[in-house]
């Protein structure tokens, strides 16, 4: 209102005090003629003094990209911007943030797992990593992950160690150790929890560790790529890297070799479409694995695992699923010979519905595991269930979310029924 | 007191109305063009796929896109067609995935177009009409800021 006042008031009295608009109108001319023979002359001053102490570069004057909604349009100057002629001072050598910045994920929380289990609030784990580019076409993806385990011990580990060549955007060929992968979660969000919408995971899907039935990492070689097809994008990858095997009844990644390692290989093929349906991607992705565990009687399975995937994203919806589908066969350490294929299958549905900062969540998620087939009767996880979960994420900020989860567990066989709660603070910095 | 003082606020409210309805220039169209340097083929239909870090190359030159802090809002916006929020999760998604690093941001018009002028790869966007690159794409802005210079 005051501001109102101050343009109003003094324009009125303006206008009474004007006796010739004619004059004004001149004098403003002349003055303004004054101003710019002002500036020419400064012009020229900064010119001849910046000549005096050389041509080097200036300091750069990057600034870290700022969240874009704090920032409204400016007003629009109406000339040609040439800062060549017409503006000495500007920055000549104005250069943009780059640099291997450092990224990462943390997040705590409270959780309890049924009778028996430990309950209590928990210390989740701290991700960091950083995307160095090494000019055009090589760039490095390296992630240290610290974890406290179930019985409250601190664990550290290299996540993942990528190096990376891009050749096209249809073909960059990594190395080293990375996310296998397979359908849609493991590599989009594994160990960025605030990424995820969810709180948990997929049981069957989780780290090796953690009740996973697949290799959630793998060593070895990766060629991945994407291509324009009509309005939407192809995108592939194929893999492959040191086959994994069962110790102690959990399975290892082998990230050293072994002394048998063989070679692990699988495909993930997608198709994320554009215009009226962007947002929607749809896949199909294969695995085949040769592992060998150390049971009391140390066994070898072919795993061959076919299947597809699919994700909605949105500013509304999130919705993911991803179905799995084994045909295994136990192969003779002797002989080389294999048994007839035991069929097993494993599956996921998760839909969000985001409502600006809530996103209230459910999946259901199931296994139907036979338990013939050594590699999943070898694995502390490879007994069948079935988990529903129904959840509420609140964005406090785009980078800090808390979550709120409550799951019903039915294990297969006789164990019975649990309920298990979580609750979680998951920040990305 | 009180009386005079809201017949006061009233009349200075009135007034702003009025000066909002007269004065030309208060709610204008603001352009804002797409810039990239001179030797740089690409194509208005790329710019999306080109700041979502799907197309990394033009030919052999790598790309280099930039972000403008002083029209960040409305290019997301207007030009991507994304809300802000989510094209800072795409790139958080982006980068923890592919190791790629999100585009840069430049203080303002200058900086931007100086940066692009010199750069092979670079694509930027100003909202004051360019010279010395290749305009790819102008679109039309509306802005209901008051007391613009026109």
């Amino acid at each position: 209102m005051l501001v109102a006042i101050v343009l109003v008031v003094p324009a009125m009295t303006t206008a009474n005090a004007q006796v010739d608009p004619d004059a004004r109108v001149r004098e403003l001319e002349r003055r303004l003629d004054e101003s710019l023979r002002r500036i020419e002359s400064l012009v020229d001053r900064v010119r001849d003094l910046e000549s005096r102490i050389g041509t080097g570069p200036r300091p750069e004057v990057a600034v870290q990209a700022p969240a874009p909604d704090r920032h409204p349009l400016p007003a629009s100057a109406s000339t040609p911007i040439d800062t060549a002629a017409a503006t000495p001072l500007a920055p000549a050598m104005a250069t943009p943030t780059s640099g291997p910045a450092l990224h990462g994920f943390a997040d705590a929380g409270a959780g309890y797992a049924g009778r028996g289990s430990r309950r209590g609030f928990t210390v989740g784990s701290v991700d960091f990593y950083f995307t160095p580019q090494f000019g055009q076409h090589a760039r490095g993806l390296v992630e240290l992950v610290f974890e406290v385990d179930e019985h409250g011990e601190l664990h550290q580990d290299l996540e993942r160690v990528q190096l990376g060549y891009t050749f096209t955007d249809a073909l960059t060929l990594w190395g080293g150790r990375f996310h296998t992968p397979v359908g849609h979660w493991n590599s989009a969000f594994h160990h960025g929890q605030q990424l995820q919408t969810s709180l948990s995971r997929p049981r069957f899907i989780e780290f090796e560790d953690r009740g996973g039935i697949l290799p959630a990492h793998l060593v070895g070689a990766w060629a991945e790529g994407s291509a324009r097809l009509g309005r939407g994008r192809v995108t592939w990858d194929f893999f492959a890297g040191n086959n994994p095997s069962i110790a102690a009844n959990v399975l290892s990644p082998n990230v050293s070799g072994t002394h048998e390692p063989g070679l692990a290989t699988g495909f993930n093929l997608g198709y994320r479409f554009g215009g009226t349906a962007e947002g929607l991607k749809l896949g199909i992705h294969g695995l085949a694995l040769d592992v060998r565990d150390d049971a009391g009687t140390p066994s070898r399975t072919r795993v061959r695992m076919a299947g597809a995937y699919g994700v909605l994203d949105t500013d509304t919806w999130e919705v993911i699923g991803e179905y799995y589908r084994f045909a295994n066969r136990a192969v003779d350490p002797v002989d080389d010979a294999a048994t007839p294929a035991r069929s097993s299958w494993a599956g996921f549905v998760q839909a969000g519905w985001r409502l600006e900062r809530y996103t209230p969540y459910v999946r259901t998620e199931k296994t139907v595991l036979d338990q013939g087939d050594p590699y999943f009767a070898a694995q502390a996880s490879g007994r069948s269930y079935g988990r529903n979960t129904l959840g509420l994420r609140f964005d406090l900020t785009s980078a800090v979310a808390l979550k709120i989860e409550a799951a019903r567990m039915r294990p297969s066989g006789s164990l019975p029924a649990f309920n298990e709660w979580r609750f979680q603070y998951a920040l990305r910095f | 007191m009180r009386c005079a003082s809201d017949r006061l606020h009233a009349l200075a409210a009135a007034a702003t109305t009025l000066l909002m309805l007269l004065a030309p220039g208060t709610a204008r169209a603001v352009e804002l063009h797409v810039v990239a340097h001179p030797a740089l083929k690409v194509s208005a239909d790329d710019l999306k796929e080109i700041y979502l870090g799907d197309l990394l190359f033009a030919g052999k030159v790598r790309l280099e896109p930039l972000q403008n802090a002083a029209a960040q809002r409305a290019f997301v916006t207007d030009v991507l067609g994304m809300t802000p929020a989510r094209f800072e999760t795409w790139w958080a998604k982006k980068s923890f995935k592919a190791g790629l690093v999100a585009p840069a941001a430049l203080a303002g018009d200058r900086e931007t177009l100086d940066y692009v002028r010199r750069t092979p790869g670079a694509i930027g966007y100003v909202t004051a009409p360019p010279s010395g690159v290749t305009i790819i794409r102008t679109i039309t802005l509306r802005t209901t800021a008051i007391g613009e210079t026109r």
